[in-house]
């Protein structure tokens, strides 16, 4: 009895310390339990066996509540709108899917048809099941099962019909035959696609698993199941039921812990499956929902069965399976969205590199995600209006900066290579290591040698170690850099004076990872005496100093500190031109960062001679420059014109850039898009709103990137549809942003933004929600007094004139007349505000009021737009009515 | 449905017996709906082609008739509780019955449904299970109920997080540490 009793205590308590193991990471469990159960053994082996077991594969047992075929189904055999019920094929929570066959017709092709339950049809589950079909209606994919007719039953309960896809799962697909990595990459391919397409679309599948990606007998991929889906559209989920459907094994953190859903959702569950068809087996899972991949099989036996389903052997799987692959993998299956793969698309592409064996973007800790950090940290700063376009045009600037980071890499790998093949790798390093070598394997393999080696020649270590550690830097990969820095800093104190260069220069890079990416401020002093060390190196530190002044920039603009970036990144230009030549590339690039940097601390007067400067350098190399480069200055000096009010100039060079980048760099996407998407931000703020329009509609049917920035996307669309006298598409472009934008709160800056713009399409179209979208409006801004409370006032001024109450309208619009009179500079909201009570003055009768209004409307809009744009043409035509002359008749003898 | 769990007045007054800690109306629900089960079970299992029993469904089917009216949260949770607790009863009576029949003691292989991802009829032993149960009921009572609603009662995390109130984190978290516990020793290796 006794040791009954002692038995089940013991195993209570190993209970209990399992259940808190599962809290830790799995790589600090034994260490973990080692120190709770402290020298009871017995009790560390007993809780570490139950541990072992978390995540292990289903057991039988745990399908004893399911069943299959229900025997007693009055559908099968009876007729449901134009099909005959055969026989049931599966059951999910809300419905059940049959196979039938049309009665009638030519094809007889036999259809998949899925029925809600009988007895599952609350509105809860009626209303998901309406919305699968409508989803379903609205993409037409060759990867996704196609939806082809709907109704009720003959009791009442929606069905609708979906093409039957005759598949295997793809996992077990790839694995009847035995394929190889590759080949599983490029079917999985098909599965990005059907997944992109729908994100285009504004659904997100959000259950994506072997299951639900079928390939047929003819070796086509097919998507599955948008039952638990969610469409982007700011309606509020049915969290409870999509919750309940969701599956565990396959769900991505943020849907254990309620956070938003999003495209990248469905990224991390791709990255799942893609772990699940390269490796094998499911990733392992790892605290609250997170996963953890395991490429490195323990078990020789398993790893040779799953070799042979690959057709290779266990040690060449293995070796596969390291390096840019795994690299991918853990990309997209990050934990923290931040880190993820921003879109399915940017997944894919790297899996196309992969596949053409070029270095892919995959890293551990990437440039554009320090610059998506510090806009997240800058954006209450960034100002209401601008934010998201800010968002677009900083973040563009900042990934600019990152490709030429890594084409600098790519030299640098180059000539590191070149070196470690002569002094450490004997003649032919490729031939020796076999055809799937690739530069980052080679790489890890040089640094393991020469650190070894270090104490032989201490000096060239540190050097070629140094080398090393850049590109791990401009690759991303900050463990292996941090790694390889610090043992070329160790390898360079051995050596002494001989090497003091390179590990000043190694420890400025240290002292920029701790105190840029992780705001360390202790290693502020680290980088200021590795600068001191630099600047006594003299001419030959030249070089290595520029960039650990850049390092100390990067540290004033995150800080805030924006008054020291001025002459640190002076100083660094005058180095880079010192060490480089007035016109190399390296100076253009220094010149460009400058003005992007001026840009970003609201000194853009200030960024015109830089970006001029470093325009000219690459004008001038002409051919010699790399694409890359050229398209960084061209856009930085682009930037600037048009942040100093000269768009029509920068204009043609976007267009310049957009043609290049599309021939050069076609494979860029990011690059490309952003582009464009300058482009059509300046066409915009020119006039030219048809270039403008179809430009953004372009790029909305490409795109695939964050729903915010899609929301930008779709808000300069309405403005440009706007602007073009289309005020109810204009009104779409803008309800979709809003939609995309204002899902949680509908009072954040950039929300009220596109509120206010909706609200002037309503007016403009004379809907009636008008009233009340601007009485929300009115609520939400409150007190504050800025731009939207003066853009909701002018708005309510037109609603009200419209609505013939002209002394309202001009109370509205009294208190910003003076100022709209006086300014100096053209601005559009003048104009408009000056247009608008015009308007009022005419209908009033007071002609000489309404001129003057008009004509100083007319004045501040032809200086900002080029052309004459529908709003332009209205005003001058105002005018003529009123017997005046335009600017623009005045200007042009002869007329109709 | 035909021999139906009583009238639901009759259940509703039975689940406030229970909600008020009477005994009888515990022992006298749990059988009406073992009984419930049985006779729809056997229905099913004659019917077949293959012999599968769902009792997901039959669980749900029960539930539904009664889902018409509004029951409290505490008495949803004990109708659960007590549904799972006499669908487990009634896998394990059907095992026995049917082991003694066959070969004396020992556990029947109750065979599954050939959903797609887990081999179709793969046997296991439901008294193992069983005994598994009992043993996790002895050391941790509320992981065991949170189990049997699961297994037996098809309730997923979600429904469970509401019955009982707590987080669907702390139930998927609650429920991994009782399935380390029954893949320990379900396989029989302690």
């Amino acid at each position: 009895m006794d040791a009954d009793n002692d038995r089940i205590e013991r195993l209570r308590r190993a209970l209990v310390l399992a259940r808190a193991g599962l809290e830790r990471a799995p790589a600090e469990r034994a260490a973990w339990l080692a120190h709770e159960t402290a020298g009871d053994d017995a009790l560390r082996d007993e809780a570490w066996a139950l541990l072992q077991l978390d995540g292990a594969p289903q057991h039988a047992f745990e399908r004893i509540g399911e069943g299959a075929d229900e025997p007693v189904d009055p559908l099968l055999g009876s007729t449901v709108g134009p099909f005959r019920v055969d026989r049931r094929i599966g059951s999910g929570g809300m419905g059940t899917v049959y196979r039938a066959t049309p009665v009638a017709g030519v094809t007889r092709q036999p259809v998949a048809l899925k029925v809600v339950k009988r007895g599952m049809d609350s509105e809860d589950v009626l209303a998901r099941f309406m919305r699968e079909r409508q989803i379903l209606a609205g993409l037409a994919h060759p990867n996704i099962a196609r939806l082809l007719d709907g109704g009720l039953t003959g009791d009442g309960r929606p069905w609708f019909a979906l093409e039957l896809v005759d598949g295997d799962p793809l996992t077990a697909w790839c694995d009847a035959r035995r394929l190889g990595l590759a080949r599983r990459v490029e079917l999985f391919l098909g599965a990005c696609e059907a997944v992109a397409y729908a994100h285009r679309n504004l659904v997100v599948h959000r259950d994506l698993k072997p299951p639900n990606v079928l390939v047929t007998a003819g070796g086509e991929v097919k998507l599955l199941d948008f039952g638990i889906a969610k469409l982007l559209d700011g309606a509020t989920d049915a969290t409870r039921a999509t919750r309940l459907a969701m599956t565990p094994e396959y769900a991505a953190p943020e849907q254990f812990s309620d956070g938003p859903i999003t495209t990248q959702t469905d990224v991390y569950q791709l990255g799942l499956l893609l772990h699940e068809l390269l490796a094998g087996l499911r990733a392992q899972r790892s605290g609250e929902g997170g996963n953890t991949a395991r490429f490195d099989a323990d078990d020789d036996g398993l790893l040779a069965e799953r070799a042979a389903a690959r057709g290779t052997t266990a040690a060449a799987l293995q070796r596969s399976l390291r390096g840019d692959i795994a690299r991918i993998v853990r990309r997209a299956m990050h934990h923290d969205v931040a880190r993820r793969y921003a879109s399915v698309a940017a997944l894919a592409d790297d899996l196309r590199r992969w596949l053409r064996n070029e270095p892919v973007s995959a890293t551990d800790d990437t440039l554009a995600y320090r610059a998506r950090m510090f806009l997240r940290r800058h954006r209450a700063a960034a100002g209401a209006a601008a934010a998201v376009v800010l968002a677009l045009g900083v973040g563009l600037g900042l990934a600019l900066r990152e490709a030429r980071e890594l084409r600098r890499a790519e030299r640098s790998t180059e000539n590191a290579l070149g070196l470690l093949e002569d002094v450490f790798l004997g003649a032919d390093p490729w031939r020796s290591k076999g055809g799937d070598t690739r530069a980052t394997d080679l790489l890890a393999h040089a640094r393991k040698r020469i650190a070894a080696d270090s104490a032989h020649d201490p000096a060239i270590a540190a050097r070629l170690l140094g080398e090393i550690g850049a590109v791990y830097v401009s690759l991303g990969d900050r463990a292996s850099a941090e790694g390889t820095l610090r043992e070329a800093v160790r390898a360079g104190e051995l050596a002494g004076a001989a090497a003091a260069l390179q590990t000043d220069a190694a420890r400025a890079r240290l002292a920029h990872y701790r105190l840029v990416v992780d705001g360390d401020r202790g290693a502020l002093a680290d980088l200021d005496a590795a600068i001191a060390g630099l600047r006594a190196s003299g001419d030959a530190g030249r070089l290595p100093l520029a960039q650990a002044l850049e390092f100390k920039v990067d540290d004033a603009f995150n800080t805030g500190d924006y008054a020291s970036i001025p002459p640190l990144s002076n100083e660094a230009v005058q180095l880079y031109k010192a060490a480089s030549g007035d016109a190399s590339i390296e100076t253009s690039g220094a010149l460009g960062n400058q003005a992007s940097l001026l840009r970003a601390i609201g000194r853009p007067a200030d960024a015109l001679a830089p970006a001029a400067e470093g325009w000219r350098i690459v004008g001038k190399l002409g051919d010699a420059a790399p694409p890359g480069a050229y398209l960084y200055a061209e856009q930085q000096y682009a930037g600037a014109l048009a942040a100093n009010g000269r768009g029509a100039e920068a204009e043609p060079l976007l267009r310049d850039a957009l043609s290049r980048a599309r021939a050069e760099m076609s494979t860029d996407r990011d690059l490309v898009d952003g582009i464009a998407w300058e482009l059509a931000s300046t066409q915009a703020t020119i006039g030219r709103f048809d270039d403008a329009a179809s430009g953004l509609r372009e790029l909305l049917t490409r795109i695939d990137m964050k729903s915010a920035n899609i929301a930008a996307v779709h808000n300069m669309l309405g403005s440009a549809e706007f602007a073009r006298g289309r005020a109810q598409a204009a009104r779409e472009a803008y309800a979709d942003a809003t939609k995309l934008l204002c899902g949680e709160d509908p009072t954040t800056p950039p929300c009220v933004v596109v509120r206010l713009n909706l609200a002037e399409a309503l007016v403009a179209v004379g809907a009636a929600e008008a009233a009340p979208a601007l009485r929300a409006l009115d609520v939400d801004i409150g007190s504050a007094d800025g731009r939207p409370r003066r853009r909701w006032q002018l708005l309510e001024a037109r609603r009200l004139a419209a609505a013939e109450q002209l002394d309202a309208a001009r109370a509205q619009l009294a208190p910003l007349l003076d100022a709209a009179r006086a300014a100096p500079t053209p601005a559009l909201d003048d104009a408009n505000v000056l247009a608008e009570i015009a308007g009022i003055e005419a209908r009033a009768g007071e002609r000489d009021a309404a001129l003057a209004d008009y004509r100083a409307a007319e004045r501040r809009l032809a200086a900002i737009w080029v052309g004459e744009p529908p709003q332009l043409a209205t005003i001058r035509a105002r005018i003529a009515q009123l017997g005046g002359t335009t600017d623009a008749a005045a200007a042009v003898v002869s007329g109709p | 449905m035909a021999n139906g769990a009583g009238d639901t007045a009759e259940i509703e007054a039975l689940l406030d017996g229970v909600r008020n800690g009477r005994a009888d109306a515990t022992d006298r629900l749990f059988a009406l709906l073992y009984d419930d089960f049985r006779s729809q079970a056997h229905v099913l299992l004659r019917v077949g082609p293959r012999q599968t029993l769902c009792t997901t469904e039959l669980v749900n089917e029960t539930w539904l008739r009664l889902s018409g009216r509004t029951l409290s949260v505490e008495s949803r949770r004990h109708f659960f509780n007590l549904a799972a607790r006499a669908m487990r009863q009634l896998l394990i009576d059907r095992a026995r019955v049917r082991g003694a029949g066959k070969r004396g003691e020992g556990g029947e292989a109750l065979t599954l449904g050939a959903a797609s991802d887990v081999a179709a009829d793969e046997p296991f032993d439901v008294l193992a299970l069983d005994r598994v149960m009992t043993e996790l009921a002895a050391t941790d009572p509320a992981l065991a109920e949170l189990a049997q609603m699961h297994l037996f009662g098809g309730l997923g995390f979600g429904e469970i997080a509401e019955l009982r109130g707590v987080s669907e984190r702390t139930v998927f978290r609650d429920w991994r540490t009782a399935r380390m516990f029954l893949l320990r020793f379900i396989t029989g290796t302690d």
